[in-house]
């Protein structure tokens, strides 16, 4: 009776625990201060940008939003959902939705390998998921760790790694079939996944099927195809030797989604039809045709009836792993890859040349451009526009269809656009009449040869102290080109530089290629830039661990090497120099040839003590010193136009350290952790088009830092054995902590607009995903195979991304302190706070003792919350038309489910 | 388990004081802090007679009252108001509060005696633009004026260089002229564009006695008064800006809206008029200038009512003659109206002096005093020999009464006062009987082509009063 008292006890105090610190913290959220929105930018440069920014999770959310800085959001849903850490199960399921990231952090501060390879990009230091999504079957299987900590796989990263067991040995023997539906990203999915198991001649098989559908995703013009095709073999050929090859191939074809201003939801808003209740909650589920409320997507339009969208993606990168696992000694092992992959990454995009910009929401084309109190007041316009917006009408600058992009309109322009080019080809008197296409649909493509080969060896010695040590070296050569994909109507595209007519407009300066003048573009046809970018890096890494009766302590470090150049394939004509001409200026910028080779050293140490309290209690310190060098995409000023580096890149210097206590107990489990994070000397560049300068503007900055800070609860707290309570909390702050210097180019220039600009950055929130989260649960555990849980979960301090230039003494310099522009500049949106109720239930039965059979059913946004997940400040911006540039955002999915259904025997 | 609790609870509660106490505040780059202001007063007071160049940042904060849509703006506080000329075109707009930094600008005259204005200020969408918006649509009502108010504010000041300024409470202001119209002489398109139009380039308004008169300013290319005729059967208000050109105070209107002349042309209420000032230089072409409301005019023939006495001799007075023109004498017909006449009293009293001369036997009264209670100027059309509109279609179809029986026609050479004559008593009692707008007074001199219609009528000191 006592002990049961003591129980009641101890639960309701851990009750009250979860609850005092839930309601606290999302109080203390609430008082923050709402800032002023302000304005920026738009027509930025989005080229195939495959830095990520939140953890990957391929999952309910409106992940793949097609926003210049917020980028894509991919990743694997059970690559997560799998792992044991509390927080990062509530993390998973219910904080996407808000496109919580993981302690702030950029996901290249995430290690990521297969089979103990590392396949984290070389360029951008991200890991691809997409390059295995659709592979959920195959990629259960993992060790993983969040934050710092022991690793036998690698040094890790400050966010922690995850190395997935792709063994076909390992791998359940049987078949599975699962099969998906849901109204996410894809409608639905199949997957077939067959293992034999290990056999007696010791052979073990492994292949996964799967596919991916959606007509249309959740919001409009985001249509989705992905295949996945995993195949593993393993080969023990006796109990220290074990020959593994994995190949895998999950091509996709997507299209995306834009981010849009205010205003531009609020006009399509308006455009919404009138639905029934009934068809309301059948468009919810099911999706619909028509274009309504915030999603708006401003990348597609009809065709024929059909929608079309101008941004589609397709990636496809089949890699090859072979490994050796040998055990040299009972107490010994070795394990040793090589691996490769080549495939391509392609994004399309609208190109006009002497015509109007064919964007539907370009700012020029909003009706508050001509509002009756704007600088460019136009009654005509004005009305013209705002009916033509909320009627789907014709948008009286450009004879184009309002809203969405007029596929009809474009071609018909085409169609009656014939010209006669002088000279094709450089050629005196060669000519070539046609249709000359005003718009096209170009392809931005990468295509990625990658290789290396990885080592690690693990040894237990005497003392029960643990070595391990690894090697690794790879090798990647992207090269970045664009070709037409779409002449819509036309005969062709003449390759023309339409960024150095503000330059010059000599027949040599607006060449792209000025070994091939006036070239005749045809569909497939290379043109506008052609350059790789090579890199090397090599690693070496050692840790050590030993157990003591009271402590484990670890310590690691690691050296590493990276070098990397850019190799021009066309010469442009607005740097008309290759690298290999002699007598050269110093500091000339070249766009054909190679640029100089940098080389970064970099170094890493950690370590970490484990106090066990006793066998439920313990207390983790970890900290860590890191140097990282500058991503490759972060190096060159403009890669596409010329060789040209970013002065004064450093290595990146991290300092970190968390400490933990973890609690293990019958009625609770869980942990709670505060860590630091400082980063240093941080490389930041982000490029967006002016059409004041009428050209691609450059900003970058070379030392910025910023501190990550916060606190994670994960519980689970046992009511009784039928009843549970779940909570999880993250509460941090991201803020950058100096005053970087910028430096502003152009792509049409040599010569730099602006350099060792002050940026006040200090204090302001690094932003983009919200520093609050919470989810609070109840799971309901039958007898017989079934369950129930409820979730809430609560997100607040979520601040838009901000332009830098925006906080320089330039900005504000015509202002006095009490204007009210002052604020409306400086102050950085931050979003409203938000809330979803999540529903999980299944039920899983066992058939003749050999079936298996399950259902799970997950609901996310019961209540078809819609709120913004994400903002950013446009990279442009008017210092005396504060509002021309404003914001731009995504929303979250509404209501969205995924109901899953396995069986396996 | 109970330290374990005891612990987790701990570790909760640091974390949570030690990181919830957190707040920071974001940096700042440098902010000019706030620079020194001056009020409209002020800057209008630093003018000495010559031009002043405003060289470090100094703040005025003004609302905009008025645009012409281009590069002129009228700003006020509650200090005054002022011209504001910018150097190029941009987005600034009616309600627009602002803060304008001087430097760079000038405080200088619009042009010779005329308006202190803040000259070349830089609007242009570069950092170098001189004006912050602080708020939008503020309130900025015209100041209610009369034209005798606006004339009587008018003073000067003469520099020690000899510059002159005009100066007046409500220049640079947005007022509403009330009882306004313009002078019957008014006619043809508002904005010159070139000088092959058939249009008045200058006009002045009236009050409704024609005693008080300003200029009325036009302006060209972002005027929407182009081509707009002028409503000279009508007064009412007018809302515009008030300026100084030429040392004269006009009144630029805001807009065609903004020429409210909605109401029938108003009457004086009383009037006296002595026509001392009718020398022999006044003639049918310059009569009305110089006496602002009347008409002479002619319905037969070209001869008119005229001035009488000699050049630099007044006083004069008034003459009708069909005396020595042409043999037999031209038939003529010359009509003198007053200014209208507000019927708000029927008791009003009629007077004038009159004196004959050289009547005859046949034609011993030719001289007739009439009421028109729907006269109407015909602004259409014109009198190619005077230059003046011609009448001839509107003096004679209008319903004239004849009231001239009511009054003592003197025959003598000698000025009689002809009565001082009720309108309730004349035979026009009916026509103005439950009738609330103006009526006109016109003294007719009808000669005959024959012989000896040629007598001459004198009038002077002709009065309305109540």
């Amino acid at each position: 009776m006592n002990f049961k008292m003591g129980m009641q006890k101890n639960v309701k105090y851990g009750v009250f625990i979860l609850c005092f610190l839930f309601c606290v913290i999302n109080t203390q959220a609430q008082t923050d201060s709402t800032t002023s929105p302000a304005s920026i930018n738009d027509d930025e440069v989005d080229s195939l940008d495959i830095r990520s920014n939140t953890l990957p999770v391929f999952n309910a959310t409106g992940g793949d939003v097609s926003g210049n800085v917020a980028a894509q959001v991919q990743g694997v849903n059970s690559l997560l959902g799998a792992s044991r850490d509390l927080f990062i199960q509530s993390n998973i399921m219910h904080f996407i939705t808000a496109r919580f990231r993981y302690r702030g952090y950029n996901t290249n501060n995430m290690l990521v390998m297969m089979n103990g390879v590392r396949i984290n990009s070389l360029e951008t230091g991200v890991a691809s998921f997409s390059a295995f999504g659709g592979m959920n079957d195959v990629i259960r299987y993992m060790d993983q760790k969040t934050g710092l900590g022991a690793s036998r796989f690698g040094f890790g990263d400050i966010a922690g790694y995850f190395n997935l067991n792709i063994f076909a040995s390992t791998f359940r023997k049987g078949l599975r079939i699962t099969y998906s539906q849901g109204n996410r990203i894809f409608k639905e999915r199949l997957t077939l996944t067959y293992s034999t198991g290990l056999t007696k001649k010791g052979w073990a098989f492994s292949v996964s099927a799967s596919g991916r559908y959606a007509e249309r995703g959740y919001v409009p013009g985001t249509a989705f195809q992905g295949l996945g095709l995993f195949v593993g073999a393993d080969k023990k050929f006796s109990e220290k030797n074990t020959l593994s090859l994995v190949g895998f191939w999950a091509p996709i074809i997507q299209q995306r989604q834009s981010m849009e201003t205010d205003e531009a939801y609020g006009l399509m808003n308006n455009f919404t039809p009138k639905y029934s209740v009934g068809q309301q909650l059948s468009n919810t589920l099911f999706g619909s045709n028509v274009s309504a409320n915030n999603h708006y997507n401003s990348y597609w339009g009809y065709q024929n009836g059909q929608i079309r969208s101008a941004r589609t993606s397709k990636i496809s990168t089949p890699t090859v792993i072979l490994t050796d696992l040998w055990k040299i000694t009972p107490k010994s092992n070795l394990t040793a890859s090589i691996y490769g992959s080549q495939g391509r990454n392609t994004l399309t995009y609208l190109n006009y040349y002497g015509v109007p910009n064919p964007a539907p929401d370009y700012y020029k084309y909003m009706p508050s451009y001509y509002g009756p109190t704007s600088d460019n007041a136009n009654p005509y316009l004005y009305n013209a526009l705002t009916q033509a917006w909320q009627t789907g009408g014709i948008n009286p600058l450009t004879g184009l269809q309002v809203g969405q992009i007029d596929w009809d309109g474009m071609y018909r322009i085409n169609q009656n656009n014939v010209q006669t080019v002088a000279n094709v080809d450089g050629i005196p008197g060669k000519t070539y009449t046609g249709k000359r296409a005003a718009y096209i649909v170009e392809e931005r493509r990468q295509d990625i040869t990658t290789g290396g080969f990885n080592a690690i060896y693990n040894t237990e010695l005497k003392n029960e102290i643990h070595l391990t040590g690894g090697i690794n070296a790879a090798i990647s050569n992207t090269r970045y080109y664009k070709v037409v994909n779409d002449l819509l109507g036309g005969d062709y595209w003449l390759d023309l530089n339409q960024l150095a007519n503000s330059v010059s407009t000599g027949s040599n300066t607006i060449q792209n290629n000025i070994n091939n003048p006036n070239k005749i573009i045809r569909q497939g046809d290379v043109f506008g830039y052609d350059y790789n970018i090579n890199v090397n890096r090599e690693e070496l890494w050692g840790q050590v661990e030993k157990s003591f009766k009271r402590f484990d302590v670890y310590a690691s470090a690691t050296f590493n090497h990276t070098s990397f150049y850019r190799k021009g394939n066309m010469e442009n004509g607005l740097f008309p120099y290759s690298s290999s001409d002699y007598g050269l200026p110093a500091g000339q910028s070249t766009s054909l040839g190679k640029s100089t080779t940098l080389n970064f050293w970099n170094y890493g140490v950690k370590a970490g003590i484990t106090y066990k309290i006793n066998g439920h209690n313990y207390i983790t310190l970890n900290g860590a010193c890191i140097s990282k060098p500058p991503l490759p995409t972060n190096a060159f000023i403009s890669p596409s136009s010329r060789n040209d580096v970013i002065p004064g890149m450093n290595n990146e210097q991290i300092f970190t350290g968390d400490i933990t206590y973890n609690v293990r107990l019958s009625w609770l489990k869980g942990r709670i952790t505060y860590y630091i994070t400082q980063i240093n000397n941080q490389t930041w560049l982000r490029s967006y088009f002016d059409d004041d300068y009428k050209t691609n503007i450059n900003y970058f900055m070379t030392d910025m830092n910023q501190l990550n800070q916060g606190v994670e609860l994960g519980l689970e707290g046992v009511i009784n054995p039928k009843i549970s309570i779940l909570g999880a909390l993250a509460y941090g702050q991201y803020l950058y902590t100096n005053r970087p210097t910028a430096t502003i180019s152009a792509d049409n220039t040599a010569q730099l607009l602006e350099s060792g600009r002050t940026v006040y950055l200090k204090n302001y929130h690094v932003g983009g995903t919200p520093e609050l989260a919470s989810s609070l649960g109840v799971r309901y555990n039958a007898t017989k195979k079934w369950y129930i849980g409820a979730y809430f979960n609560y997100f607040a301090n979520n601040y838009v991304t901000i332009n830098p230039d925006r906080r320089t003494a330039e900005a504000v310099a015509k202002y006095i302190s009490t204007d009210p522009q002052v604020n409306q500049i400086l102050n950085q949106e931050k979003l409203p706070n938000a809330y979803t109720i999540d529903l999980l239930m299944g039920k899983s039965f066992q058939l003749k003792n050999k079936y298996y059979l399950s259902f799970n059913l997950m609901i996310n946004n019961i209540t078809n919350n819609i709120f913004k997940n994400f903002g950013e400040e446009q990279l442009r911006h008017n210092i005396n038309i504060i509002n021309e540039f404003p914001n731009k955002y995504s929303y979250t999915m509404g209501l969205t489910y995924q109901l899953t259904t396995s069986f396996s025997f | 388990m109970k330290k374990t609790t005891h612990l987790f609870l701990g570790m909760v509660l640091i974390a949570s004081m030690v990181f919830f106490s957190c707040k920071k505040t974001h940096d700042m780059p440098p902010v000019i802090p706030s620079t020194g202001t001056l009020t409209i007063a002020q800057v209008r007071a630093l003018y000495n007679g010559s031009n002043i160049k405003f060289t470090q940042d100094i703040s005025l904060y003004a609302t905009v009252t008025m645009t012409d849509g281009y590069k002129t703006l009228y700003l006020r506080d509650n200090t005054g108001a002022i011209m504001l000329r910018q150097l190029n075109a941009h987005g600034i707009y009616e309600g627009d509060s602002l803060r304008v930094n001087l430097n760079g600008s000038t405080l200088d005259m619009s042009g010779a005696q005329s308006s202190l204005q803040i000259d070349s200020v830089d609007v242009s969408s570069t950092s170098s633009n001189k004006i912050i918006k602080l708020a939008l649509g503020a309130s900025h009502p015209p100041i209610q004026l009369t034209i005798a108010q606006a004339n009587a504010s008018v003073t000067n000041t003469v520099y020690a260089n000899g510059t002159t300024l005009p100066l007046s409470a409500y220049d640079g202001q947005l007022v509403q002229l009330n009882g306004v119209q313009f002078a019957p002489t008014a006619t043809g398109l508002y904005i010159p564009l070139n000088t092959t139009a058939t249009y008045i380039t200058t006009l002045k308004i009236y009050d409704c006695g024609a005693v008080n008169s300003m200029p009325f300013s036009l302006y060209s290319g972002t005027s929407d008064f182009l081509y707009k005729y002028i409503p000279i059967n009508n007064s009412g208000s007018i809302i515009g800006a008030l300026t100084f050109y030429n040392g004269a105070i006009q009144i630029t209107p805001r807009s065609y809206q903004d020429m409210m002349l909605n109401q029938p042309r108003c009457g004086v209420d009383t009037l006296t008029q002595s026509f001392a000032a009718a020398t022999s230089a006044v003639t049918g072409s310059n009569f009305s200038a110089t006496f602002p409301g009347w008409g002479s005019w002619t319905t037969y023939g070209s001869v008119v009512w005229a001035g009488s006495a000699s050049v630099g001799s007044p006083p004069g007075y008034l003459s009708a003659t069909n005396y020595n023109f042409g043999s037999p004498q031209a038939r003529n017909e010359m009509w003198l109206v007053t200014p209208p006449i507000q019927n708000n009293n029927p008791n009003k009293k009629i007077s004038f002096d009159m004196s004959m001369a050289f009547q005859t036997a046949a034609h011993n009264q030719q001289l007739s005093v009439l009421l028109s209670t729907n006269y109407q100027i015909d602004s259409m059309s014109k009198n190619p020999n005077l230059g003046l509109p011609n009448y001839t279609t509107s003096l004679p179809n209008a319903n004239w009464v004849d009231i001239t029986s009511s009054f003592s026609l003197n025959p003598s050479g000698s000025f009689v006062n002809a009565g001082v004559i009720s309108v309730s008593s004349t035979a026009a009692q009916t026509a103005l009987s439950g009738y609330n707008g103006t009526y006109y007074i016109a003294f007719r001199y009808r000669a005959s082509s024959i012989a000896d219609s040629s007598q001459t009528v004198n009038i002077r000191n002709v009065s309305i009063k109540n």
